[in-house]
């Protein structure tokens, strides 16, 4: 019961309670006249009275009482009839009208259980509602783009690929994919159905912070919205490339002359005869390579191997292979033969079985030979690289091959673009990796204006700083659990391109778009539902008892002070 | 009398109406030549009436009446005795002596009307006028006055230069008007056309013409510059035009930009600037074919014509024909150049020109073949353009020519056609067997003897072939070797066709025991060794084609002996025999050549398989591959006009810089399609000097840019990543569960 007592005015209690200490000392002191007489009591317990009555009326004494109520908390895109129909049920309910960043505390102290109506609250309002059991009732699905995928950051030269969901789609209507100056690169026309799923292309030929559009159109070709879709493209790193073969072949001559006009810095091998090679370099200096000498292999990124090659390897040499990939993360593509998918003999699996009568595969719409095997993608560490390759990851690097064969043909057939693609995914996919000092992580694609941001910094940096676009330092806090691990929330309060930068290594940098709060009004809000939907699942509490501190009232104190008073006053006055 | 008087008055209405033409031509030739300098019809026109005006006043023509004629025709025809002003005097004023005068004189004149001679100056007038129009012409063909001309021309509101001020802070300021621009264009001279002064600032001129650009303004401006591509001239100001030429050499693009006294910058609109080259002159031949023949006895004789055409003139038209006499090696050739027969009018645009070839003037023979062609060339300076057409051929056929046959594939064909082959002696002889029974005796010997003459003549020619006409059998079989006192083929063979040995191949066995004498002199193993090297003499063959052939001709021998005695079904098998051996004959004539392929070196057997590395060396090169990256500073300025779209920020000098790099690189593009970056290079070259940023316009030029590049293909590059903790525990995790 005691702890149920509080008082409102308790910063300076004990202040307060020396005084009236003193106070009560003093009167007593006053009273005292050598004996203890009836009226020494008397006086003295009215004055000790008197003085708590007013250490009372300073300190405010409140008491924790339990509170119980009900109200509904409506979001944007909430349904009416849910609302009415929850009216009629709960007749003093209370109604919240929620905007973004409405503090909901005061208006919810006495409520015990909340109804959310609409979209919901965004996720970094939860908290507000942590305390009382909610109840999530969905609204309408929004009308529009409810769901965008697409890569935000990406090498000059590959596609931007948007995909989407368009809920309840007006027939006849186009989305097309705009530049930012109007001009459409692509489209697709929506067919009216409930849910339509969709998918825009268009080259990304030039490098920097480009921001697209997706519009919809209706059929006279009026914009009826139009969204940004803001995409970073970086330019292209060079590689450091070694091949070696045992003879030469078309393959290889093609490749090579591919990557060295690309600007690779490249060094083939091809032997000649026992102990005796042709090294041609390409880009870079002359720097012969003889066997597999870790010192010379550890500054490439991607070591091409023909089957010859890689199987005639000593152990010697398989090991130091193995280590740089392990360790260093070097990449190593073999090309293919018969022999390599017979083989067993090898440094990881490929998971190859043979696929009786397959000559040729469709890769981007044109038919290339392969060798008749296929992969099964069994590996636990294996990835599957389009439809034609597959690669394994033997610690920091990759170990990869294709089942294509004579890819040259596409070059001799004038299909350069083809040609370069399937090799640009296979490099890619097997090349080794920069190494960063750290990297933004976990930063939402679309982030809008005075909306927090969070983001998570993964670095080994000991104490890490991030600045917002070199100017305002960001708080990190770290992680319980993973020490490299470190959290951060942005308030942009610009639009447009910003960047989030670790002061300690400069090049870890997250460039984001921070959009204006009427844009891809209907991906949010399909995002807040989902997450909504999760987390009120998750906290839904049975029952919520809250206990509110209702100050007592101060009336009593203040007669019991006055009857005191007034008996101090009259008391001598009666006497004589 | 009033006859008399009509011609007072005719005569006076004459020497009126010639003043006044006299007057009127001086007036027009003077308004002509103003005509020619001011270009402008008013002013020509104002000049003509002051002429005109003057001179009527200067020459006075209405002060001449009839008083003046009168005396005019007093002096001009003594008959009429001073007295032709009694004619026009009122008649009740005369004396009687005076009517009587009156009377005569009127006779007189009826009767010397032909004496009349009105005095004039017409030619003289014309002269003048002549003169005035013809300096005028001359005047404007040379160009001299093209400024002049175009000084007070009006700016037409399509064609004028737009100029926008680069700077939007000044509007309020009364910005320099065009006044006056105009654009000379002076074509080279030897195009022949005059100087022209050019509307449409949108310039498409001859290569090597001299454009002339003169600019005045309504207000004084600082200075004006010129910008073709890349290069900016500073506009010489003269007699307040601001000016500047320039050579046509290539296509481009061109703005005008001007400084205002308060320092304010103005820039035109993008205009094009195409150069055309002078085209080739184009020839089309009718009524001729690529090859023609003519008999020897017909008419060698055709006829064509030439149509040809050329932009600026033709200054040489010539066929070029080859005469070739011979075959083979023999062959001469002799060149010719031919005029046509129409007569050619040099620096003509179009004519047609026609020519009679005829071949005997050529002096060819049967046999000989003329090859020719039209040339011509325009009158383009320094080089002239020169087109050609096809060659045609013409042939007279020759007559001499005549197609042997012995067999197809026989490696010479020597046999005239009118000579009987095997096969028909048999078919002939075949059918007098069957005959027999129904025709006479001596019709069945004649023809059996006829065909015994065939087979000799048959005989004798195959004969030929073994360089003996007469060869006697090798073996004769029934009788001894028939001599043949005269050669009876001598008619019909060509003696030189004979001495043919050299086609054959050499004989295995020789004939001439003083030859083989000298074979074996020369190698005496000959005889005991197989000699591998020739094949005529190897024992592949069994018989070689020589011994064949002498067989054969024994075989004629006895066809012909039993066809002389009648006896040709006897004949027939040796005849038949004859024929096999001629289609095996046939069969085995083959020419050798000898064959060419690659004769590797020989290898040393020491060497072979010994494992030698040594002098086997490694081989390294080096090499730079990186291809220029296409449009690097399109790529820039679409990176940053990005920026300045999407963060709306201006644009800095910096960024002009780049704008001002990509507008080459679209200036490029833009001069082989105009119509589809014109209007973006134009946007671009104003975001690239403006001191605004006009977001519309940036726009525009992002789209346009964007069009201009080509696709960017997939390329391989290093991805950048950070290996985490949670990375590097789940690879560990991975591996230890493999």
């Amino acid at each position: 019961m005691n702890n149920q007592i509080q008082f409102i005015n308790q910063e300076l209690w004990w202040v307060a309670l020396i005084i009236a200490l003193s106070l009560v000392l003093l009167f007593v002191w006053k009273e005292w006249k050598g004996k203890f007489t009836t009226r020494f009591f008397i006086n003295s317990l009215i004055g000790i009275l008197a003085t708590a009555a007013l250490l009372f009326l300073y300190l405010r004494p409140a008491m924790l009482t339990e509170v119980s109520g009900k109200a509904v908390i409506l979001t944007e895109n909430y349904n009416v009839a849910q609302l009415d129909s929850i009216k009629k049920k709960e007749k003093s309910i209370k109604v919240i009208r929620y905007k973004p960043g409405l503090d909901t505390s005061k208006s919810l102290d006495s409520i015990t259980e909340v109804i959310v109506l609409g979209n919901g609250l965004p996720s970094y309002d939860f908290w507000q509602l942590r305390e009382v059991s909610t109840t999530y009732l969905k609204g309408v699905i929004p009308k529009g783009v409810i769901n965008l995928k697409y890569n935000n950051k990406q090498q000059i030269g590959s596609d931007l690929e948007v995909a989407g969901l368009y809920n309840k789609a007006d027939a006849g209507n186009r989305l097309v994919l705009e530049t930012v100056s109007g001009v459409g690169l692509d489209s697709v026309v929506l067919n009216g159905e409930e849910k339509q799923d969709f998918q825009l292309k268009s080259n990304l030929g030039v490098k920097g912070k480009l921001v697209y559009q997706l519009t919809e159109k209706d059929s006279t070709d009026k914009v009826l919205t139009s969204n940004p879709v803001p995409v970073e493209v970086v330019e292209k790193q060079q590689l450091r490339i070694f091949i070696s073969n045992t003879f030469p072949s078309f393959e290889t001559k093609y490749l090579k002359n591919f990557l060295a006009e690309e600007g690779h810095e490249l060094v083939v091998r091809s032997q000649i005869t026992k102990g005796r090679y042709k090294f041609e370099y390409f880009n870079t200096s002359k720097n012969p390579v003889y066997g597999f000498p870790e010192n010379a292999l550890k500054d490439f990124d991607l070591l091409i191997l023909d089957t010859e090659t890689y199987l005639s390897l000593s152990k010697h040499n398989k090991n130091t292979l193995v280590r740089l990939i392990k360790e260093i993360g070097i990449g190593v593509f073999v090309q293919p033969s018969e022999s390599l998918f017979k083989s067993t003999n090898q440094i990881v699996s490929f998971s190859i079985e043979r696929a009786i009568g397959q000559k040729n595969l469709k890769v981007e719409n044109n038919l290339l030979e392969t060798y008749p095997f296929k992969f099964q993608n069994t590996n636990p560490s294996g990835i599957t690289v389009a439809n034609h390759s597959y690669a394994v990851v033997v610690g920091k690097g990759k170990f990869s091959t294709t089942v294509l064969s004579n890819t040259y043909q596409l070059v001799l057939d004038g299909k350069t673009d083809v040609y370069s693609k399937i090799w640009s995914t296979i490099i890619n996919a097997t090349a080794r990796a920069k190494q960063m000092n750290g990297a933004f992580e976990s930063f939402k694609l679309l982030s809008v204006i005075s909306e927090p941001n969070s983001f998570a910094l993964l670095t080994g940096v000991e104490e890490p700083m991030v600045t917002v676009n070199g100017e305002h330092n960001v708080p990190l806090i770290k992680n319980a659990a993973l020490e490299d691990r470190w959290h951060g929330k942005t308030y942009p309060n610009k639009l447009g391109w910003q960047m989030l930068q670790m002061s300690n290594d400069t090049s870890v940098i997250r460039n984001y778009f921070v959009l204006d709060s009427v844009h891809w009004k209907s991906v949010i809000g399909e995002n807040i539902r989902r997450d909504n939907s999760s987390f009120f699942d998750k906290t839904k509490k049975a029952e919520v008892k809250k206990m509110l501190r209702i100050e007592l009232s101060r009336w009593p104190f203040f007669f019991i002070f006055l009857i005191c008073m007034g008996y101090m006053w009259l008391s001598p006055k009666l006497k004589t | 009398m009033i006859a008399a008087k009509h011609i007072i008055q005719k005569t006076l209405l004459k020497w009126r109406l010639l003043r006044i033409v006299e007057i009127a031509l001086v007036a027009i030739g003077l308004g002509v030549l103003l005509y020619f300098v001011t270009g402008n019809f008013w002013i020509s026109s104002v000049s003509f009436l002051v002429v005109f005006a003057l001179y009527g006043l200067w020459l006075k023509p209405w002060k001449f009446g009839l008083k003046e004629v009168c005396s005019f025709l007093d002096n001009t025809i003594k008959e009429l005795e001073n007295s032709t002003s009694l004619l026009v005097s009122n008649k009740e004023e005369l004396s009687l002596l005076a009517k009587i005068q009156q009377f005569r004189t009127a006779e007189t004149l009826v009767a010397q009307k032909g004496k009349i001679h009105v005095e004039h100056k017409i030619v003289k007038s014309l002269g003048i006028a002549l003169a005035c129009i013809s300096l005028g012409l001359l005047l404007n063909y040379v160009g001299f006055i093209n400024n002049a001309i175009s000084t007070d021309s009006k700016v037409l509101q399509r064609d004028a230069i737009l100029f926008q001020p680069l700077d939007t802070l000044l509007i309020k300021v009364v910005p320099p008007i065009v006044k006056s621009q105009n654009v000379t264009i002076r074509y080279p001279s030897y195009t022949g056309k005059a100087a022209i002064v050019s509307s449409d600032i949108n310039l498409k001129v001859l290569e090597g013409s001299l454009v002339n650009w003169a600019i005045g303004f309504d207000q004084t401006i600082q200075k004006a510059m010129f910008q073709f591509g890349a290069d900016e001239t500073t506009m010489p100001i003269k007699n307040s035009f601001y000016s500047n030429t320039l050579k046509a050499a290539n296509s481009g693009f061109y703005t005008l930009k001007f400084v205002d006294t308060l320092q304010n910058e103005y820039l035109s609109e993008l205009y094009s600037f195409e150069v055309f080259k002078d085209e080739s002159p184009e020839v089309h031949m009718n009524n001729l074919q690529q090859f023609s023949s003519f008999e020897v006895e017909d008419s060698q004789e055709f006829m064509f014509t030439s149509s040809i055409t050329d932009d600026f003139g033709i200054t040489d038209v010539a066929i070029i024909a080859t005469v070739s006499k011979g075959t083979g090696e023999s062959v001469k050739f002799r060149e010719e150049r031919l005029a046509f027969d129409t007569p050619f009018q040099k620096l003509a645009k179009s004519v047609t020109l026609q020519k009679k070839i005829d071949l005997k003037s050529l002096q060819m023979e049967p046999g000989d073949e003329l090859y020719f062609y039209v040339e011509v060339r325009d009158n383009k300076e320094p080089k002239a353009n020169i087109t050609r057409t096809e060659t045609y051929f013409s042939v007279i056929k020759d007559t001499v020519i005549d197609t042997f046959a012995v067999e197809g594939t026989m490696g010479a064909d020597l046999m005239p056609d009118y000579f009987r082959s095997q096969r028909q002696l048999i078919i002939d002889t075949e059918k007098l067997i069957a005959e027999k029974s129904t025709i006479k005796k001596t019709d069945f010997n004649f023809r059996s003897n006829e065909l015994g003459f065939d087979q000799k003549a048959l005989r004798l020619k195959y004969g030929k072939f073994m360089g003996d006409e007469t060869e006697a059998p090798t073996v004769p079989k029934e009788i001894g070797a028939a001599s043949i006192s005269e050669d009876m083929l001598d008619d019909y063979s060509h003696k030189h066709d004979g001495n043919n040995e050299h086609n054959l191949v050499k004989e295995e066995e020789h004939d001439h025991e003083d030859e083989e004498g000298q074979d074996a002199e020369e190698d005496p193993l000959a005889a005991y060794v197989h000699n591998h090297e020739d094949p005529e003499a190897s024992t592949l063959f069994a018989k070689s084609l020589r011994s064949m052939l002498k067989e054969a001709m024994s075989e004629m021998w006895d066809a012909e002996l039993h066809l002389r005695l009648y006896e040709p079904k006897k004949s027939l098998s040796y005849q038949y025999k004859a024929l096999k051996l001629i289609q095996e004959i046939k069969n085995s004539a083959r020419i050798y050549v000898h064959r060419i392929g690659f004769d590797p070196p020989p290898i040393k057997e020491d060497k072979r398989l010994s494992g030698e590395l040594k002098d086997i060396k490694g081989f390294s090169k080096t090499e730079d591959l990186k291809t220029e990256e296409a449009y690097p500073n399109m790529k820039a300025a679409l990176e940053t006009l990005a920026l300045v779209i999407s963060q709306k920020v201006n644009l800095s000098e910096k960024d002009k810089v780049i704008l001002k790099a990509a507008g080459d690189e679209l200036g490029v593009l833009a001069i082989n399609q105009p119509s589809k970056y014109l209007k973006t290079l134009q946007e671009l070259k104003w975001l690239s000097e403006s001191e605004q940023t006009d977001v519309v316009r940036v726009s525009l030029v992002y789209a346009g840019l964007l069009r201009a590049l080509p696709n960017q293909k997939a390329v391989p590059g290093q991805i950048q990543r950070y290996d985490g903790k949670m990375n590097k525990l789940f690879l560990e995790a991975l591996e230890a569960n493999e």
